[in-house]
């Protein structure tokens, strides 16, 4: 323990120059691209700027917040987030757990499945999107042509909930591979002994899951659950490309609102109100965050 | 465990249903770019049975537009990878091996770039990116980029440099070697691994971005996640031609997924085992 503590006083008298000069390149781009916008986002909020207007700026003090924060357009897209966020997480970790289950078997050609199952976190979303937005149309696209071997002819971007479970399902798409790889990683790392010896003392297939190896799981799942909230909470080009936000509202959520409100109706000192508002939003998910960085 | 024959025919039959999906709509891109327009809107559509035409490939690349799009994607995804290599890797390790004041204040940055929705930024981002002139430069891409990606990138290295052993260079502090030769001569070959992992998830991530170029440019450092958007206003959609353009986005990454995979799934445990 003495050692220690004199190891690390010497380790910093002797070091510290280097070691602010090691950490000068990151800390200069976080100054001006992430704490720099959110000091002048924050000002933003408080004034009455606009981005095509050339009236001078001027103080309006909370006004941005009364009018645009505490609305029911914030109060819809808060809902939107946080549903794509529930629903994308759920369908993940429940789909994602039975295929990561059979790829941890190590069967014949397991790593060619990883392969096919990595791609959907590589490839373009945007380009997805749109060529999710081809196969959706509702005249000619892939996908009315496949209901009809089901007797269905749904046209999902039309009404509010398809939309929605068009957006969610994308969403769920993207990131599965992570899901996926975590999860299995996570299967693999378990001691086989307590699993065989469950099977040994008669548990069943349900019992072996649900009582011995999610529990088990279970910090790999919370840090699954935390990632992929703030992945999925930020969704974005999906949104842009496949629905724009529509049918109506039904789609925008908080990162969509933003963009809109600041690059369509060129409302910055709105748009910096609601981007402060989706600040103290995640502010909770930092904390954790914070917590679990060991440096 | 052994597996039964009937987990085996039902854990194959779930990992295909589950491929099909997945491959599904990168099939309908690929095979759509290779369609003439006529047969890209088919109903019922031609899956496999099309005229195989390269018309829409070549009419792509005699446009110049779609030209200086390739350009632009390029130079951004390659700016942006060596800046944050050169920024996270020594950032990395003075956070995981290094005592220093200031080093409290980079977490919460760091950890504060990871949570907040890159919009939030990029509001205020937008009037200082005019005010000084920035608006619609590579540049401007490849800075802001570069710290939307360093907390991802940081945390990675972190964990590579301490999967290290630090008796390695305490014993060569002992016979003598400084900081900077430890570096050199231990550190470096020992973390190449994880650099290169960190240079395969930037390229991809930057080479994907659409927020941030769709904000900040305009004519002259438009990349092709931006040139491919102006098919949405268009009444006809070209099938053809949008299917050409996102196979162009897809292809490199299909090839990474075939020579890099083991960085990837490497990568991605090291960045989310942290946290």
């Amino acid at each position: 323990m003495a050692t220690n503590e004199i190891r690390t006083v010497r380790r910093y008298s002797r070091s510290s120059g280097l070691a602010f000069l090691f950490s000068l390149p990151g800390l200069l781009l976080l100054l001006s691209v992430v704490l720099a916008p959110i000091i002048t986002g924050f000002y933003y909020s408080l004034t009455n700027s606009s981005l095509i207007s050339s009236e001078p700026t001027s103080f309006v003090g909370l006004q941005n917040y009364k009018s645009d924060v505490f609305t029911a357009t914030f109060g819809e897209a808060l809902r939107v987030s946080l549903l794509i966020t529930f629903f994308s997480i759920l369908t993940q970790l429940s789909t994602g757990y039975v295929i990561a289950k059979v790829l941890a078997r190590s069967m014949k050609g397991t790593s060619f499945f990883v392969s096919v199952i990595m791609l959907p976190m590589l490839l373009t979303p945007v380009a997805i999107g749109m060529m999710w937005s081809l196969m959706l149309n509702p005249d000619i696209g892939t996908i009315k042509w496949l209901q009809s071997f089901v007797g269905l002819d749904i046209n999902f971007l039309s009404s509010s909930g398809t939309a929605m479970g068009a957006i969610i399902f994308l969403e769920w798409w993207g990131h599965l591979p992570f899901v996926v790889l975590v999860l299995m990683a996570g299967i693999l790392n378990l001691p086989k002994e307590i699993i065989e010896s469950a099977s040994i003392d008669g548990a069943n297939w349900w019992q072996t899951n649900l009582r011995v190896i999610i529990p088990m799981l279970a910090p790999v799942i919370a840090v699954i659950i935390i990632i992929r909230s703030v992945n999925a909470f930020r969704m974005f080009d999906t949104i842009f490309v496949l629905t724009s936000g529509g049918p109506g509202n039904a789609t925008v959520n908080l990162p969509f609102l933003a963009f809109k409100t600041a690059f369509t109706y060129f409302d910055t000192s709105r748009a910096s109100a609601i981007s402060v508002a989706i600040v103290a939003i995640v502010m909770p998910v930092y904390f954790i965050f914070l917590k679990m960085t060991k440096v | 465990m052994k597996t039964s024959f009937i987990g085996k025919v039902s854990g194959y039959f779930l990992l295909i249903s589950i491929s099909i999906i997945i491959i599904f709509p990168v099939y309908y891109t690929l095979s759509t770019s290779l369609k003439t327009n006529a047969d890209a809107q088919l109903f019922p559509p031609k899956l496999f049975d099309f005229e195989v035409t390269t018309e829409n490939i070549r009419y792509l690349f005699d446009n110049e537009e779609f030209y200086a799009a390739v350009r632009i994607s390029f130079l951004v995804a390659i700016f942006t990878t060596l800046l944050v290599v050169l920024a996270a890797t020594p950032l990395a390790y003075s956070l995981s091996r290094m005592n220093y004041p200031g080093k409290k204040l980079i977490v919460l940055l760091v950890t504060l770039v990871q949570v907040t929705p890159a919009i939030v930024l990029l509001v205020p981002l937008f009037a200082l990116v005019s005010k000084f002139g920035l608006y619609d430069k590579v540049i401007t891409q490849v800075l802001i980029l570069s710290a939307l990606i360093l907390p991802f990138a940081t945390w990675i290295l972190v964990a590579f440099v301490k999967s290290i052993p630090y008796e390695l260079e305490e014993a060569a502090f002992v016979d003598g070697a400084s900081r900077l030769q430890v570096i050199w001569h231990i550190i470096r070959p020992l973390l190449t691994p994880g650099i290169v992992t960190v240079a395969i998830f930037t390229l991809i991530g930057a080479w994907n971005e659409f927020l941030v170029p769709v904000i900040m440019s305009e004519s002259n450092a438009k990349p092709v996640t931006v040139f491919i958007t102006r098919f949405i206003t268009e009444k006809n959609i070209d099938y053809g031609l949008l299917a050409a353009a996102c196979s162009f986005l897809f292809v490199p990454v299909l090839l990474f997924t075939i020579f890099a995979k083991r960085f990837i799934v490497g990568g991605l445990l090291a960045g989310s085992v942290k946290g």
